[in-house]
């Protein structure tokens, strides 16, 4: 089960007596668990039936025995260990057996939530747990997917947004639901009044969070020909302590995938081949499609070699990184 | 001491005397009206550029007595209190000498507890990025369950040092360098309300130097201040603040873009009474003409790019009249002196080479042109190849046709060859190149001496050319074939190149550069070495029946002094030589179809 299909079946009150929730998706996690939390328990008797363990600290006989005790005052209670062990590592076969006696026969009254980020699928416990459908991934969401959710939210706030202050927001922040959330939080602050988000607000708000968005930007500002852009993108990536090296590979790499693109655009090739052959992405071959129109063959070996030279000058020790990159800029267009 | 510095005593007390951060104050002030507040707060941004100011500012609006407001009264007991930091449940921690677990630990320990005078407890925690990597997961487990009524402002300048753990779970406020109107604005008002008259351009160098920070510019103009007492003139604040070093690098700009090699020694003059680093100084000229570089691919539109030059004004308008080559070819020549001046006794002299070169920069840039135009009529040469070579095939192109494209060509070439000879400043090779008399005959009836005497100076050079042949002979550039790609990309090195001009230069009497290029019959190569025409690679298919054609339309285009060897075997130097080396003699021999016996 995936986690935004096992939120609308907790919504619907269908709660099982034990989940593991896999996954990086903290945010998925969280709301699954708050989700718990509102149907089963009642606020008032929280200290009572609600504990949080730390699996890797608590032994697991300590949380079983927790797990059969029956609930205080209320119909239901919930144990929550968060960072389990028991999934992803080897653990005591008395432990494994304790854990599979639970399994097999988990008292009605509680419902315990596992918590941990891997699962090993091999385990025996997880092929229990699996075999019982108890087993949510929360695995990170689609693009397509982000989107609709940052629609949704927006709606929620009855703001709007357009199209390509969607684009950059998503591209800035990625694929982190909590930083969205924050984000989006902030846009609407800022926002006050106003109904509508624009791209400007989105920049002037949002800053880049991965490195690798901003030497992709970059890279694909070298291909635009546009060499303000490129060299403000620089310095924002050197001023976060980007190895220089580490940028002038991706330089390179664009202008041998560029020349790559090229030739096989020349040999007639569909894009979707391209693809493939590439083991590219199709939105980045698109994108390396249009970069490509706008050089010839001979430029972008020239670019290439003169990546190269560069590489060269500073591992001798002629040219000094920083400096050599922006000359490599000016030099390139 | 009632003296308070600059800096602390204008210290923004409310939202709107943040300048510079717009979006920031916008936002947490509808933060604020709207009740809705994050409960973390990440604030990060250069220094100077009201960081902490804000997160003040943000702990009285939250809990000045008269009520959550975007704007915090300062005169009540609570926002004094925090003023003066001694209000309980605004803390203030420094994490970079608190940066342990231990410090963190306590910190969740005190965090459980409520508020005890005001509204909220802001835990400020400045410079968060100092913390240690335990610390900061322990700091994550309080971030990600906050108890009510907490807020965490942290303050960084350096927010990549942070786990994206904790990024994810703060609201991020990036805080901009404060742009110069705006702090030319702020510091005028401040200095206007301290009672001193500052000229304007003198505040604006003055914040340019700050690099967007206020606090810098505060400290600068305090600085300037007292110095001055009173007013502030433009050359006090150059004074004070060491401008007239940044002098000598425009000077030195001036100097290149008048061609003024006096000028510009004499600057080299003055850095070396000066008794400056030599070798600094080249490096910091580098560095002026690598911000004209990217001033100049800036052009007119601000744009927030790092140049750390003060005098920016003058430095727009002088890259403003380079070329943009003009700026990469001095950046090459500057770069290269630097790396030359490790370990060189001389110092002077490389840096007196570089301005000399820097100042005659035409003459390297009409050798940059030259190399292009040659470029050009080398592809002219091969166009031209092709074109008889579809001429075969359709009506046949006259070779006196392309003879005339040639000669244009060459005539294009010829002013610039002229100007060469004006920039070169030695005389010795001002004799006229007479580029109608000398022709390819001469090379070929030199080369064997010229080879021997090549053997004698270079014997790796000789090597590699041993097997080439000089193929052409325009506007004072011999073209040379060679057989293979190494032996071009060995010999166009430039030491041997020189060995070889010098040597062609003794023989002929005359100013020759050398051109190498690839002789076309690259699967042949080494066979066709006695002088076979080059074109005679060209596809194969075509040879057959065209064969009289093509003789006839080369033959004089080459006026080949080479006899063709296909006719008669014993005469060929070429077999005559590989008899000699195997010591062999011919028995029989079949006629091999041209392009050579490994061609077809």
């Amino acid at each position: 089960m995936d986690g935004i299909q096992a939120l609308r079946e907790i919504k619907k009150g269908n709660i099982e007596p034990v989940y593991l929730l896999g996954g990086t998706n903290a945010f998925i996690k969280e709301r699954i668990m708050e989700e718990l939390k509102k149907k089963i328990l009642e606020e008032e008797m929280n200290s009572f039936n609600l504990d949080t363990y730390q699996g890797n600290k608590q032994s697991l006989g300590e949380i079983l025995s927790r797990a059969e005790t029956p609930p205080v005052l209320s119909r239901k209670r919930m144990v929550i260990v968060k960072e389990v062990p028991y999934f992803k590592e080897e653990i005591n076969e008395k432990d494994t057996e304790k854990l599979i006696n639970y399994l097999e026969n988990p008292s009605p009254s509680t419902c315990l939530v596992l918590v941990t980020d891997k699962i090993d699928k091999r385990k025996k416990t997880t092929k229990k747990l699996f075999l019982k459908k108890w087993v949510i991934e929360c695995n990170p969401v689609k693009e397509s997917d982000l989107k609709k959710w940052i629609n949704q939210k927006l709606r929620q706030e009855k703001k709007e947004i357009k199209e390509n202050a969607l684009e950059l927001l998503v591209k800035l922040v990625g694929n982190d639901l909590h930083q969205m959330e924050n984000e989006i939080s902030k846009l609407c602050t800022y926002l006050g009044e106003d109904k509508v988000l624009t791209e400007d607000t989105v920049r002037a708000l949002v800053s880049a969070s991965s490195l690798e968005v901003s030497i992709f930007s970059l890279v694909d500002n070298i291909g635009k020909k546009n060499k303000k852009e490129a060299l403000v993108q620089l310095h924002s990536i050197l001023k976060q302590n980007e190895p220089p090296l580490k940028i002038l590979t991706m330089i390179g790499r664009q202008f041998r995938l560029l020349i790559q693109v090229k030739k096989h655009l020349e040999s007639t090739k569909t894009k979707r081949e391209l693809s493939s052959d590439m083991k590219l992405p199709a939105f980045v071959v698109n994108k390396l499609a249009d970069q490509a129109e706008k050089f010839t063959q001979e430029e972008l070996h020239k670019a290439l070699i003169r990546t190269h030279e560069t590489d060269i000058k500073i591992k001798t020790g002629i040219l000094e990184p920083h400096f050599s990159l922006e000359l490599l800029i000016a030099a390139l267009m | 001491m009632n003296y308070v510095s600059l800096y602390r005593k204008w210290r923004p007390q409310v939202f709107e005397d943040l300048i510079g951060q717009d979006h920031i104050t916008r936002t947490l002030k509808n933060a604020l009206k709207s009740g809705r507040i994050s409960h973390a707060y990440l604030f990060c941004g250069p220094r100077g550029t009201g960081k902490t100011s804000a997160a003040k500012i943000l702990a009285k609006a939250l809990n000045c007595e008269k009520g959550t407001a975007p704007q915090p009264c300062s005169q009540c007991h609570i926002c004094r209190g925090i003023n003066k930091g001694n209000i309980m449940d605004v803390l203030e921690i420094d994490a970079a000498s608190n940066r342990g677990i231990d410090e963190i630990r306590e910190l969740r320990e005190k965090v459980r507890f409520g508020s005890t005078q005001a509204r909220f407890k802001v835990y400020i925690i400045d410079e968060v990025h100092m913390l240690t990597p335990e610390a900061f997961n322990a700091l994550l487990k309080t971030l990600e369950e906050p108890p009510e009524k907490v807020i965490f402002v942290l303050a960084t300048t350096e927010p990549h040092k942070l786990p994206q753990t904790i990024l994810s779970r703060c609201q991020r406020f990036d805080f901009h360098r404060i742009g110069l109107p705006i702090m030319v604005e702020g510091l005028s008002k401040i200095a206007s309300q301290e009672g001193v008259n500052v000229e304007e351009e003198a505040l604006k160098i003055i914040a340019r130097s700050s690099e967007g920070g206020m606090r810098d510019a505060l400290g600068l103009l305090e600085q300037v201040m007292a110095f001055c007492e009173g007013s502030v003139s433009l050359e006090a604040a150059k004074q004070i603040l060491g401008l007239e070093e940044e002098d000598i690098f425009i000077y030195m700009g001036k100097a290149v873009l008048k061609n003024d090699l006096v000028a510009g020694l004499r600057l080299v003059g003055e850095v070396a009474d000066r008794g400056r680093d030599i070798s600094q100084f080249v490096r910091d000229l580098t560095g002026y003409f690598r911000s004209l570089i990217i001033l100049k691919i800036q052009g007119e539109e601000p744009v927030d790019l790092d140049i750390p030059w003060v005098s920016l004004d003058g430095m727009k308008r002088q890259a403003e009249k380079f070329s943009h080559d003009g700026l990469m070819c001095i950046n090459e020549i500057l770069t290269g002196s630097v790396s030359e001046l490790r370990g060189s006794s001389q110092p002077r002299f490389v840096l007196e080479t570089a301005v000399f070169q820097i100042c005659r920069l035409e003459f390297k840039l009409s050798l940059q042109n030259i190399e292009s135009k040659i470029e050009k009529l080398e592809d002219f040469i091969l166009e031209r190849k092709e074109g008889v070579a579809y001429s075969y095939s359709g009506q046949p192109l006259s070779i006196e046709e392309n003879r005339k494209d040639y000669a244009q060509q060459s005539q294009e070439l010829e002013p610039v060859s002229e100007d060469t000879e004006s920039f070169s400043l030695t005389d010795k090779n001002s004799q006229p190149v007479n580029t109608e008399e000398s022709s390819i005959e001469e090379f070929n009836k030199i080369w064997k001496d010229f080879l021997k005497e090549l053997h004698g100076k270079d014997v790796v050079a000789y090597s590699w050319l041993e097997q080439g042949r000089p193929s052409s002979y325009e506007g004072s550039t011999l073209t040379v074939e060679l057989a293979n790609c190494f032996a071009q990309d060995n010999l166009e090195k430039s030491k041997p190149k020189k060995v070889i001009e010098e040597i062609l230069c003794g023989l002929t009497g005359k100013k020759v550069t050398v051109k190498f290029i690839l002789s076309n019959n690259t699967e042949a190569n080494g066979i066709e070495v006695s002088g076979e025409e080059h074109e005679s690679s060209e596809d194969s298919s075509f040879e057959g029946s065209l064969e009289s054609n093509f003789e006839n339309s080369l033959g004089d285009s080459c006026e080949s002094s080479f006899e063709n060897n296909n006719t008669d075997i014993h005469n060929d130097e070429f077999v005559a030589e590989v008899l000699k080396i195997f010591k062999g003699k011919v028995v029989d021999h079949e006629e091999t179809k041209k392009g050579g016996f490994f061609g077809v």
